[in-house]
């Protein structure tokens, strides 16, 4: 869907982009990430030429971009940046009506579209009138997403988009837009210096350093990495129970029936991530869970080794 | 929980001016020297009126207390005391001048002090209180209000002030018609001039200094010898060009003063026009492109609308300064309220030039406030702050 083949982008002597080759697939969503600097943002800004590149190639769709006229291309890919960028002289719903505005598609059509897209990122339609300078930092956010959104793109471009809100905002916003994601299937590019961050998220991680794709992978793939090259210190030693939190308890808890009761084990709820069950188990000082569903009742049980199995899945 | 300093010192000095300085001045006609009359004798029992005003404000001021009771109190007594002043004022100067039609009778420094002593309390106690309370709204109308009404009743036609209004109204009329076009029109070409050369500034790095340096040429030229400049330029420009000699440019009149006027006022609109557009948040221009705005589409609906609010104060400040500057066309017979003043300075005749001065000065003020009020409503709620 958007391919980089051999982007070099150059401000003056320096080396912004050197050579990155990416390819994302319909649906996915690709996490770029990399240190402060590395050309993320450069990167990325080739795609709807915010940035024409000195010499390589994108392609969307097939097809390459700088056959496409800027503008006609921007309209039909979603854009959202760190700090925001809401138009603060236009109301929330004005904001989020621009890129149909652009189109020409008719007013009738656009109203219903504006509280449908609030909707989606969880605000009702009354917030359409209302002003960016009263929104909270999550709040406008989420009116970025619903503004990116609204003219339908197949295509989502995100540079950092939760850069600066706090970390429990960041947390939940990352989680509605994976929901959003789960309905959706853009095609997304999102930009990142926060691990966790593209743990989350990713489809797949794209490491990028000095102007380069280092490795492109799923994020399990990068679970073993060797400690002493530049994308295993980037990532940390903490990567390996970062992970952790893509998997759900559910997914590896022993049936009830298989293993019986055991009376003492703290219990946690079977939609918590192995993360979490092992921080537990980690505070209790216990290698065996009991996991209980959604209704209190018990579900099985988790032991310590089922959660350094998920490891063994990791290529 | 602190004594509230400004209102007062206002109400204390007024006070003490109405009741120890002469509060209005008796001229058995225009060339003989003023007597002094004390609020006391000419006032009777109205001055008592002011005094107690003008003492409850001051113990309101001083109570150390901060509460919106206390404020509207203040506001309501110093506003009383303001607004009787003239009606007051008025009413003695008509019994003083009796039936002559020589004798002038002028406001006295007691009545100045006592006014503006009085202003200053009902400015420091009104300030505090919500803003959009009709006690406030009150306050600031309570001035013109009471003057508006002295004026229609008649009180004031023996005060010389008004003397001098009266006999001459027409050239009055004329003058202030002749100054708000030259100050109003000057502005609005300093306007439509200005922006551009903001826009120009902003957009092409290289003309920058240039046309800065042209824009602030202007101002550091002391205005009367810019007036002086441009006689000849002016002269010559009248005489090459017949249309424009017909229409009245020449070395004196009211072209060169316009053509100040119009230099004067470049400055502060090219300026604010260059440093809002500079100062548009990058991400939301970066926002408005990476959307799929042309240039021109971002430039209309996100750039232009974010710098609308400092342009615009950029176009009110050189409104309100030409309102006060175009005193000195009358310097070059360009006309105006300026006019009054140098009649008066000529014939050493105080209240023509106060005349001149006073209402040249409402001018300003009421250009400044009507300006405000009309750009508020053209910017955008989402850009507004709370004052107004
Ligand atoms: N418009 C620009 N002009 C000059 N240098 C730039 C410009 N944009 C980016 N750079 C430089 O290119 C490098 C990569 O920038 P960027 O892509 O923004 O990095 P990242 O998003 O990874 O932090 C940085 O050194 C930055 O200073
Ligand atoms: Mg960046």
């Amino acid at each position: 869907m958007i391919r980089f083949r051999n982007i070099v982008k150059s401000y003056g002597s320096a080396r912004a982009v050197d050579g990155a080759d990416l390819e994302i697939a319909p649906g996915e969503l690709c996490v770029l990430i990399g240190p402060s600097g590395c050309g993320k943002s450069t990167l990325l800004r080739t795609a709807n030429r915010m940035v024409e590149p000195d010499s390589g190639e994108v392609f969307v769709d097939g097809r390459p971009v700088r056959e496409h006229p800027p503008e006609e291309l921007r309209r039909g890919i979603g854009y959202v940046i760190q700090s925001v960028g809401l138009f603060p002289h236009m109301t929330v719903g004005d904001n989020v009506a621009v890129v149909p505005r652009l189109l020409g598609i008719d007013k009738g059509e656009i109203a219903g579209r504006v509280d449908r897209m609030l909707e989606l990122v969880g605000l009702s339609p009354e917030w359409s009138s209302r002003w960016p300078r009263e929104l909270s930092g999550g709040e406008a956010q989420r009116v970025g997403v619903a503004r990116a959104l609204a003219a339908d793109p197949p295509i989502l471009l995100m540079d950092e988009p939760f850069g600066s809100v706090d970390p429990l905002t960041r947390v939940r916003l990352q989680r509605e837009f994976l929901a959003i994601q789960r309905r959706l299937h853009k095609t997304v590019l999102f930009v990142t210096h926060d691990v966790e961050e593209a743990i989350r998220l990713a489809d797949r991680i794209a490491v990028m350093r000095s102007g380069r794709i280092l490795r492109h992978a799923t994020p399990e793939e990068f679970v073993a990495t060797d400690a002493e090259d530049f994308v295993g210190e980037f990532l940390g030693l903490e990567y390996g129970v970062e992970i952790l939190s893509r998997r759900r308890v559910r997914e590896v808890l022993r049936p009830a029936a298989e293993i019986g009761s055991d009376p003492g084990a703290p219990s946690i709820r079977a939609e918590a991530s192995l993360k979490e069950a092992l921080g537990l188990m980690a505070a209790r000082r216990v290698e065996c869970l009991s996991v209980t569903d959604g209704e209190g009742r018990r579900a099985g049980s988790l032991r310590m080794e089922d959660v350094l199995g998920t490891w063994k899945a990791c290529p | 929980m602190t004594v509230d300093w400004i209102a007062l010192a206002g109400a204390g000095a007024g006070l003490v001016s109405a009741a120890a300085l002469p509060f209005l001045s008796l001229r058995p006609n225009r060339i003989l020297a003023g007597v002094p009359q004390y609020a006391m004798e000419v006032l009777g029992a109205g001055s008592v009126l002011i005094f107690t005003a003008a003492a409850a404000a001051a113990v309101l001021a001083a109570l150390r207390r901060r509460h919106s009771g206390l404020d509207a109190a203040g506001t309501l007594v110093s506003g009383a005391g303001l607004a009787s002043l003239l009606p007051l004022a008025g009413a003695a100067a008509d019994r003083l001048a009796g039936d002559s039609a020589v004798a002038r009778v002028s406001a006295g420094p007691g009545l100045w002090l006592a006014a503006a002593g009085l202003g200053a309390a009902l400015f420091s106690f009104s300030r505090r209180l919500p803003s959009r309370s009709a006690l406030r709204l009150a306050a600031a109308l309570a001035i013109p209000a009471a003057a508006a009404a002295a004026g229609l009743a008649g009180l004031l036609d023996d005060l010389s002030l008004v003397r001098e209004l009266l006999s001459r109204r027409d050239t009055f009329t004329a003058e202030l018609v002749r100054h708000l076009a030259l100050a109003g029109g000057s502005a609005a070409l300093g306007a439509a001039v200005g922006i551009p050369l903001g826009l120009a500034m902003h957009r092409r790095p290289r003309w920058r200094g240039l046309i800065s340096v042209a824009v602030s040429g202007a101002q550091v030229i002391p205005t009367l010898s810019l007036l002086g400049l441009l006689i000849v330029p002016m002269a010559a420009l009248g005489a090459a060009v017949p249309y424009l000699g017909r229409i009245g440019v020449r070395g004196v009149g009211w072209a060169p003063a316009f053509v100040v006027l119009f230099l004067y006022a470049l400055l502060p609109i090219a300026g604010n026009t260059f440093a809002a557009l500079g100062a548009v948040a990058p991400e939301a221009l970066d926002a408005a492109r990476g959307m799929g705005m042309s240039r021109r589409q971002a430039f209309l609906r996100v750039q232009a609308p974010l710098a609308l609010p400092v342009i615009l104060a950029g176009v009110r400040t050189a409104f309100t300064a030409n309102m006060g500057n175009a005193i000195l066309a009358a310097l070059v017979g360009g006309g105006g309220l300026g006019t009054l003043v140098f009649l008066g300075l000529a014939q050493a005749a105080p209240d023509l030039i106060l005349l001149g001065a006073l209402s040249t000065s409402t001018l300003a003020l009421a250009a400044d406030r009507a300006l405000a009020l009309a750009f508020r409503l053209a910017v955008s709620r989402g850009l507004r702050s709370e004052a107004p």
